[in-house]
């Protein structure tokens, strides 16, 4: 059970990562329209990840 | 069912994180994207193309009077079609056209850049009444299709230093 925690901990990172890096080189070149996807797509990730760990009892 | 829902929520996380991805790929990788580089003394400017929405609308050159001024404008087509477009570059001043400098067609296949070059004479551009120990600005105006560029080009002056005593 620690090992799934550890490995979702790291999944947890790695999306964080990849979305910090996205977000630096490429959100100057992101259309308004397509910030504002990305903003409420964002939020909507966020939030379905914490039901999910809510879920889980955390 | 309530593994089922937790699931499920894990699901949507992974959709937005795709999604997220996938705006990012679509939206802001493909297109056409265009650098320029202009003369700043010695150096060499970058414009890139995130720029020209923030600071560089009015990008600025810096040469001296009677030196020439090389620009070089890159056109990075990230589209899965050639791209195709007539650039024409003018300098303009006061509103008004001084000189036209390049009229070309430029065409990129997909995923390929292409490069323009032009030199502005400096020299050719002294108007009457001003003199070289004076400094002077002029619009240079890059149209791309419908994409307009402007930068301004200072000319500063070169002063001849006094002769030693």
């Amino acid at each position: 059970m620690k090992l799934e925690y550890i490995l979702i901990g790291f999944g947890i990172l790695f999306c964080l990562a990849g979305i910090g890096y996205l977000a630096a080189v490429y959100v100057k070149y992101l259309s308004e329209a397509g910030k504002l996807v990305s903003l409420l797509v964002t939020v909507g990730m966020f939030t379905f990840l914490g039901k999910y760990f809510e879920g889980l009892g955390w | 069912m309530a593994a089922k829902r937790r699931n499920l929520f894990l699901y949507l996380t992974l959709a937005c994180f795709l999604g997220l991805i996938a705006i990012f790929v679509v939206d802001g990788y493909l297109g056409v994207y265009d650098t320029l580089y202009i003369p700043s003394g010695e150096r060499e400017q970058k414009i890139e193309a995130g720029d020209w929405s923030q600071w560089a609308e009015w990008g600025r050159a810096e040469i001296g009077w009677g030196e020439k001024a090389l620009f070089r404008y890159e056109v990075d087509n990230r589209q899965f079609s050639t791209y195709s477009a007539e650039v024409k570059v003018s300098v303009w001043h006061s509103r008004e056209k001084v000189r036209d400098l390049l009229s070309k067609q430029i065409v990129v296949d997909a995923f390929k850049k292409g490069e323009l070059e032009w030199v502005v004479n400096t020299a050719e551009l002294l108007p009457s009444g001003i003199s070289s120990e004076q400094g002077y600005e002029y619009t240079v105006i890059i149209d791309r299709g419908e994409i307009e560029r402007k930068i301004i080009l200072y000319m500063y002056p070169l002063v001849t230093p006094p002769p030693p005593r």
